[in-house]
């Protein structure tokens, strides 16, 4: 089995803390393992935990209790994040620099040498579509330039492990499609990416893996697959199409609906064959059955509302 | 961390300044002070400006702009050091480091900004090392432009006015020294309160508060040593509890006891120029010819044909026993030529610190002695050095006798430069072609400036181990004055230059410590 990249064990963080406060409990007794070479998406509403947990990792914030380790040492340590990339929500760069001083000087504080970067600034700077603003000063940037040079100075120095904390933020379409693909090319370079993003979407297209917080603690953890389960719900593209459809259907399934080029009907696993006989039967040309899945945002949606429920009731 | 790392600090650093309008400004303003000294030339009769554009004679300037001008020294030297007095002291030391604390105020609140400080501190590099870095990084810049400032303008000196007075160069230090102190408290600031404003404004405060307090703490101590010599002029020890006039005692001991506490702790910028002038003179001094280490009395170069022996007895009465029964011989000085009769020798009162209450303790002894003619008490100056002269006859084993004796203060205690001649002595070097030509009074007056010339001449090679030239040399009956009179490497620990750098530096450590721990529980 291989070692966990991350390990953390009833890690908690407490906010404001003093003598005769309690303060706000921002992370509860997280546990989590997280394995090299995947990519992660952190999903959770405002307030859940996910950018506390990430700097709680990064040694940006400390904690109150419990474990953090980051590639075997205690998460906060100078060296481990040597191997560490970071791109925080709502980041600023040092405005003084300008797109390529910022790529190198974030590079050389990693231990990346400036000869070894001379090669990688300018290919960095391509993919991140900044070659016309490079040596443009930061304060001239608008917010998605600098959302693509912070992205860039956030992997100049290829770290193995990324944390992306709303990478797309402010970003154009374009620009979205760019960071995607950057996201997937990490991954195959065998680079554990972490994403924080409010764009479920956006982690459904490029996340192996998902963690769902709310209130301080993990709800669910566990593959797109794994979260996202088949609703039940087919659907039926089918040639001729047309109110023929509504009596084959007669007594199969619930929630019959007829569509411009076939149904959609609610159907449990043994009636799906009994269905496809029936249209054969009767000579229609059977071009596509999709069976429904929970989207990722009906999951997260449902997930948060039931802990919300049971928080309330408890 | 890498050298890669600290060159990636140093980089970002000077990224940093180079962008800042401040510095630009104050790197503006030493190159136009550069360039006037290039500009401004100061011949031997007059002023030259760009390059003989026009002229102005020294009397011109000083009528102008009502100029109080060193006497002792040529115009032009006299002017030179006035305007390098007004540009390091004032200049730069006041309006310099206003300016400088304002380019550097805004380091630590920048570092820390929302969203910047995530990035920055994500990187391997421990957040000690930036806040350190950034400290050295305020501390290096100000330091290169104090030193850009005086070694240009010693430069534009030297091309433009053949004027060279290498002590100058020494003023960067002391611009810099405490620049460094105060730069760690805006730090400080800069850590708790994350507001460039704050830490400007509070750093500002600082420094001037810190030094009213050390000033005043200066006066206090010159006060009560003014006040601690009447009572033993007196001959009437302050233990007797009666009421005083004024506020309480208790009150006033109070005030005095938090002025010390104070003056202890916090770093003493005030005594920064001090420190430098000692380290100078450390450095760029020889061993002397004589050095005393009870009396610190220094003779770096003895005056022509001037031996001196401790070998044989001390004189059979000291001059300072007339005020005090702690004095004690030093050493003779033997000049050659002299003739018989006479005696040149040094005696120190080690516990006593007043010239002027001792010359006057001295004349009021002298005058009520039998044999002793009219006595003269006189304030000498010569080189920046003071002393009271206490000048009278006497007659010892049937001989007259004219006795000079110059007092001067230092290194913790009194030393007497005393003479003893027959009245008609001509001195050595005097001359003697005009004194042949004089006769009667005039003669008697002219033979006493000669003796009088000649003990100046003596008196102008003593000084005290505290310092260099011109800043310990003052007048020491002034009470702002007696620390600075006081002040040494081996001086007593309050007048210790030791204690001063040394708590001064703990204090700077104690602040960027406390600094490094605020920024390090800062949760981003």
């Amino acid at each position: 089995m291989v070692a966990p990249i991350i390990s953390v064990r009833a890690l908690s963080k407490v906010y404001g803390k003093r003598l005769f406060k309690s303060g706000f409990r921002a992370l509860d007794s997280i546990d989590l393992d997280i394995e090299p070479g995947s990519v992660f998406g952190l999903l959770g509403p405002n307030g859940a935990g996910k950018t506390t947990l990430l700097k709680i990792l990064i040694g940006l914030a400390h904690k109150t209790g419990g474990d953090a380790i980051v590639f075997g040492e205690p998460a906060g340590r100078p060296l481990p994040r040597q191997r560490i990339g970071y791109l925080p929500e709502a980041h600023r760069l040092p405005n003084y620099l300008t797109g390529r001083q910022v790529l190198e000087l974030y590079g050389m504080m990693c231990g990346r040498d400036r000869e070894w970067l001379s090669t990688r600034i300018p290919q960095w700077i391509e993919r991140v579509g900044m070659t016309q603003g490079a040596d443009r000063k930061i304060r001239e940037y608008s917010k998605g330039m600098q959302q693509r040079i912070g992205l860039a100075s956030a992997l100049i120095h290829e770290p193995e492990l990324v944390f992306l904390d709303e990478p797309t933020d402010g970003v154009d379409p374009v620009g979205r499609a760019a960071i995607r693909e950057i996201v997937l090319d990490l991954k195959r370079r065998g680079a554990t990416v972490f994403i924080n993003s409010h764009l479920l979407m956006e982690v459904e297209l490029i996340c192996d893996r998902v963690v769902i917080m709310a209130g301080g603690r993990v709800l669910r953890a566990g593959t797109i697959d794994e979260l996202t389960p088949r609703s039940g719900r087919v659907s039926f593209e089918v040639e001729p199409a047309g109110e023929r459809l509504d009596a084959l259907f007669a007594g199969l399934g619930t929630h019959y609906t007829r569509t411009p080029r076939g149904c959609d009907v609610l159907l449990a696993d043994s009636e799906l064959d009994q269905a496809i006989d029936r249209l054969r039967a009767a000579g229609v040309s059977i071009r596509a059955i999709e069976q429904r899945r929970l989207t990722l945002e009906q999951s997260f949606i449902d997930l948060v509302k039931a802990d919300t429920s049971n928080g309330s009731t408890k | 961390m890498n050298a890669t790392m600290r060159k990636a600090l140093v980089l970002d650093a000077v990224y940093q300044v180079l962008d800042n309008r401040v510095f630009r400004i104050l790197l503006g303003t030493v190159l136009l002070l550069i360039f006037l000294t290039f500009a401004i030339g100061f011949r031997e009769e007059e002023i030259v400006l760009l390059f003989g554009w026009k002229t102005y004679t020294y009397e011109q300037i000083l009528d102008t702009f009502d100029l109080p001008l060193q006497s002792g020294i040529p115009q032009r030297e006299g002017m030179i050091r006035m305007l390098q007095m007004l540009f390091v002291d004032k200049v730069a030391g006041s309006l310099g480091m206003t300016f400088a604390i304002a380019a550097t105020a805004f380091f630590v609140p920048r570092l820390l900004e929302k969203g910047l400080a995530d990035g920055l501190f994500s990187k391997p590099i421990s957040r000690r090392s930036f806040y350190l870095a950034s400290y050295f990084t305020g501390v290096g810049f100000v330091g290169a432009l104090a030193l850009l400032l005086v070694v240009g303008m010693h430069a534009g000196l030297l091309l433009s006015s053949g004027f060279s007075d290498s002590g100058f160069l020494w003023g960067a230090l002391t611009l810099t020294y405490v620049f460094a102190i105060v730069h760690g408290v805006s730090m400080l600031i800069g850590a708790y309160t994350r507001s460039s404003v704050a830490a400007l404004l509070l750093a500002l405060l600082f420094f001037m508060v810190n030094g009213c307090i050390h000033s005043g703490w200066a006066v206090k101590e010159g006060v009560l040593q003014t006040e601690e010599m009447r009572q033993f002029l007196a001959g009437e020890p302050d233990e007797s509890g009666e009421e005083h006039d004024g506020p309480p005692v208790a009150l006033v001991d109070g005030f005095f006891t938090t002025v010390d506490v104070l003056h202890y702790t916090l770093p003493k910028t005030t005594e920064a120029g001090l420190i430098t002038e000692l380290l100078r003179a450390k450095i760029t001094r020889s061993e002397p010819d004589f050095f005393d280490p009870k009396s610190k009395l220094r003779i770096q170069e003895l005056a022509d044909d001037t031996s001196i022996s401790r070998d044989r007895a001390a004189p059979a009465a000291l001059d300072l026993e007339l005020a005090t029964k702690e004095a004690a011989f030093v050493a003779w000085l033997d000049v050659e030529g002299a003739g018989d009769g006479v005696s040149l020798w040094l005696e120190r009162a080690p516990t006593l610190r007043r010239g002027g209450s001792m010359s006057e303790a001295m004349e009021k002894k002298l005058k009520g002695t039998p044999g002793v003619g009219r006595v003269r008490r006189d304030h000498h100056w010569r080189r920046g050095m003071s002393a009271r002269v206490v000048q009278w006859h006497d007659a010892a084993d049937g001989e007259a006798r004219a006795r000079r004796v110059f007092v001067m203060a230092g290194g913790g205690g009194l030393v007497a430069l005393s003479m003893a001649a027959p009245p008609e002595w001509v001195p050595p070097g005097a001359d003697t072609a005009s004194l042949s030509e004089k006769s009667g009074e005039d003669r008697v007056k002219a033979v006493e400036e000669a003796q009088l010339e000649f003990m100046s001449k003596q008196f102008a090679t003593l000084e005290f181990d505290q310092g260099g030239d011109g800043v310990f040399r003052t007048d020491d009956d002034d009470p702002t004055l007696f620390v600075k009179n006081e002040f040494g490497w081996s001086s007593v620990w309050k007048y210790n230059a030791w204690f001063s750098l040394g708590s001064s530096i703990a204090f700077t450590v104690l602040v960027l410590a406390l600094g490094i721990w605020r920024i390090r529980r800062i949760d981003f």
